[in-house]
């Protein structure tokens, strides 16, 4: 059946698969690194530690979840194209440029590692 | 592995010591070579490290173990992280206070005569925790 609605996309099932498999690695590592730097925030008790860790987040874990929560949705439901090519790269730069500057001020604000 | 030496002014005893502390730390020392002998020499410095060697603990919690009062645990350990040899760890409590968590982090010392007097070695653990060394290198930029 899915090999159905797959090939109703046009695409091959191996390269959905391929693709889904790698996207997930991507996000385990970067889950792997914002993980330890929000235990680091908990450890150690510093801010700048939290704003990299949602800094982090921000560009990495949000873009990615959000590409493969369109793209698996919309194996099943058929979205307007304009999803694919407008809103969703619309969504991933914005969350980009946040944890961008999220990151550039947990660089600027000076350490608070103790009060 | 930043190796610096530290030489001190040479004392009363005409000795010349040298410290030489190594270790992925942010070393901040001037350590002086005395105090660090001496500290090592001190019965409740040497607990404290021993008790902290594998596990950080308060200094409520080194007090009740080590069966030493609360402002000799708080005296010690203060002269311990200005040589360099414990490490403190605040950790934010829910109420939004904290506490401090000590951990050694003296490895090995090394005594040598030279020539100059004598050297001190000092090799530092390296913080196991991924999450710590993560905060260090961010902190540092």
């Amino acid at each position: 059946m899915i090999y159905g609605i797959l090939m109703a996309h046009s695409q091959q099932p191996s390269d959905y698969l391929l693709l889904l498999s790698v996207s997930l690695i991507a996000l385990g590592l970067a889950l792997f690194i914002v993980f330890h730097a929000y235990r680091g925030y908990q450890r150690n008790s510093s801010n700048r530690m939290l704003y990299l860790a949602c800094g982090l987040c921000l560009i990495t874990v949000v873009p990615m979840t959000l590409s493969i929560g369109v793209n698996s949705i919309g194996q099943i439901i058929e979205f307007t194209p304009r999803i694919h090519t407008f809103y969703l790269p619309l969504a991933t730069r914005v969350s980009e440029i946040t944890g961008i500057c999220t990151l550039l001020y947990s660089l600027l604000i000076t350490p608070s590692k103790s009060e | 592995m930043s190796a610096h030496t530290v030489r001190n002014r040479p004392s009363r005893h005409k000795t010349n010591w040298a410290t030489r502390a190594r270790g992925n730390i942010g070393v901040s020392d001037q350590a002086d070579a005395d105090e660090i002998l001496a500290l090592l020499d001190d019965q409740y410095a040497q607990v404290i490290l021993q008790q902290t060697r594998n596990n950080a603990m308060s200094a409520k919690e080194i007090s009740e173990t080590c069966d030493i009062s609360i402002s000799t645990v708080y005296r010690r350990t203060e002269r311990l992280i200005e040589c360099g040899l414990l490490a403190e760890r605040r950790v934010a409590r829910p109420d939004g206070t904290h506490h401090s968590l000590y951990e050694a982090q003296l490895n090995e010392l090394t005594v040598r005569l030279t020539d100059d007097g004598f050297e001190i070695l000092v090799s530092r653990k390296t913080t196991a925790d991924l999450a710590d060394r993560f905060t260090d290198m961010w902190e540092a930029l």
